[in-house]
């Protein structure tokens, strides 16, 4: 199955310290990402649910309208089809390494993170974001990947 | 391999005329290898038979523990191989991120609650956290996961030989969403394509929605869950310490003919299961 993902080389230092078995595409997910998947299903704040490598695993119903098209649509567009739409881009309107996203920070430095940054959806609207995201670890102390809970912010449009 | 049944209910010992056959012990179940390892899985009041059939006995024993609620723990001290000078005996648990498994078994395993510490049992126990990747004990391959239950709890799957079991007795799958996509299936890697597959099966349906979110399986969902992983035989175990003898003759049956494919049978003390 194909997911958005994020740029190949980001997640090399969390790696080492990331869930062993996540490193096979045909093992099923860990607990705890099924219960953060099914807890945000139920939630009325839109949430992304990303694993350790960066991949999308799911993004809940009121998620869609910032990522502009439903989850189960997305696996329809090519990855690099998807990057390129999504770009996202800092307060000053430059490209924003996707390194300095919430979600990347908190998985690679172990704690919540914050940011406000601009995201294009999957259909083409460019959106001011504000997005807070924890890092989801096992017992075992592994990452697993990231819960990133988003609103629409207040930004202005850069453009 | 071959796997004993010392415990088959669930959360409290229930011994009692209308509980014989399948009996009241909490979960215990041993494993025996081609090579004579032996593996205990969990250590819930049946295991003090099993520790009777291996007192004496010079081989190491592994107890391999899903999680440490009581009807899965308090037997430990009663496990005779623990009291015997120079015994080699393993016990592992699932991790956690606050305290190693020696402190949190000592909650239980110390004054008021119990008056022998861990400390004093003779064999002197390793104790060690599951590891995230499979590991091998004799003859055995390990692989431990963790499953949907209150508290952090993991489930086994071992394998011989070509031959495969899975051990999960206590697991509420339901609550990580419908049971339909193996790869957001609790449990599923742990299941997927055992022989045998040891089942939390303690409610019944109406039982379920009354008690969701208590870590348990309806045995709808432990059918779900087998067919799911295309285990061949669902033995349900952690029987709801209410439920009847012929009560469980009953559900089982009608698990039985609800199986799409695959065989069920119950739990019952002493069974004894060949792979």
């Amino acid at each position: 199955m194909s997911m958005p993902r994020m740029p190949e080389g980001i997640g090399a230092h969390i790696r080492r310290r990331a869930d062993p078995r996540a490193s096979n595409p045909d093992q099923p997910h860990a607990v705890e990402l099924i219960l953060a998947r099914q807890l945000a299903s139920g939630l009325a704040v839109p949430v992304l649910l990303v694993d350790a490598r960066g991949d999308t695993l799911f993004y809940n119903e009121p998620a869609e309208a910032i990522f502009g098209r439903a989850f189960d649509e997305i696996d329809a567009l090519p990855f690099e089809q998807r990057a390129a739409m999504l770009a996202p881009r800092g307060s000053d309107g430059q490209p924003l390494p996707v390194e300095q996203l919430p979600g990347m920070l908190a998985m690679r430095e172990r704690r919540p993170a914050h940011a406000e940054f601009y995201l294009h959806g999957l259909d083409g609207v460019l959106r001011a974001i504000e997005a807070t995201a924890i890092p989801v670890e096992s017992a075992g102390g592994h990452v697993l990947g990231t819960m990133v809970v988003m609103w629409e912010g207040h930004m202005a449009h850069p453009e | 391999m071959r796997l004993t049944v010392w415990g088959s209910r669930g959360s409290l010992a229930s011994a009692g005329p209308e509980t014989i056959r399948y009996g009241g012990n909490t979960p215990c179940v041993q494993i025996e290898g081609a090579d004579g390892s032996v593996l205990v899985l969990d250590a819930g009041t049946g295991i003090r038979r099993a520790g009777l059939a291996l007192a004496g006995d010079r081989r190491p024993i592994h107890v391999l523990l899903t999680h440490l609620h009581m009807d899965h723990v308090q037997g430990l001290g009663f496990f005779r191989p623990l009291f015997e000078p120079g015994r080699e005996v393993h016990i592992w648990g699932p991790p956690s991120t606050t305290q190693d498994l020696r402190a949190r078994l000592t909650r239980y395993l110390s004054p008021p609650l119990f008056p022998v510490r861990i400390r004093d049992l003779t064999s002197h126990p390793e104790l060690h956290d599951v590891h995230a990747d499979p590991w091998s004990v004799g003859g055995f391959n390990i692989t431990a996961a963790g499953v949907v239950h209150p508290g952090p709890t993991v489930g086994y799957r071992i394998e011989e030989a070509g031959a495969t079991i899975a051990y999960v007795p206590d697991h509420e799958p339901a609550l990580g969403g419908p049971l339909s996509a193996p790869q957001w299936l609790s449990g599923y890697g742990l299941a997927r394509d055992v022989d045998i597959l040891l089942h939390d099966g303690q409610y019944t349906d109406e039982e379920y929605r009354q008690r969701v979110g208590w870590g348990h399986s309806s045995i709808s969902h432990a059918l779900q869950v087998a067919d799911l992983s295309q285990a061949r035989d669902l033995v349900l175990i952690h029987h709801d310490p209410d439920h009847t003898d012929d009560q469980i003759d009953d559900l089982v049956e009608n698990a039985g003919r609800a199986r799409r494919t695959g065989t069920v049978r119950g739990a019952r003390e002493g069974m004894v299961l060949e792979v």
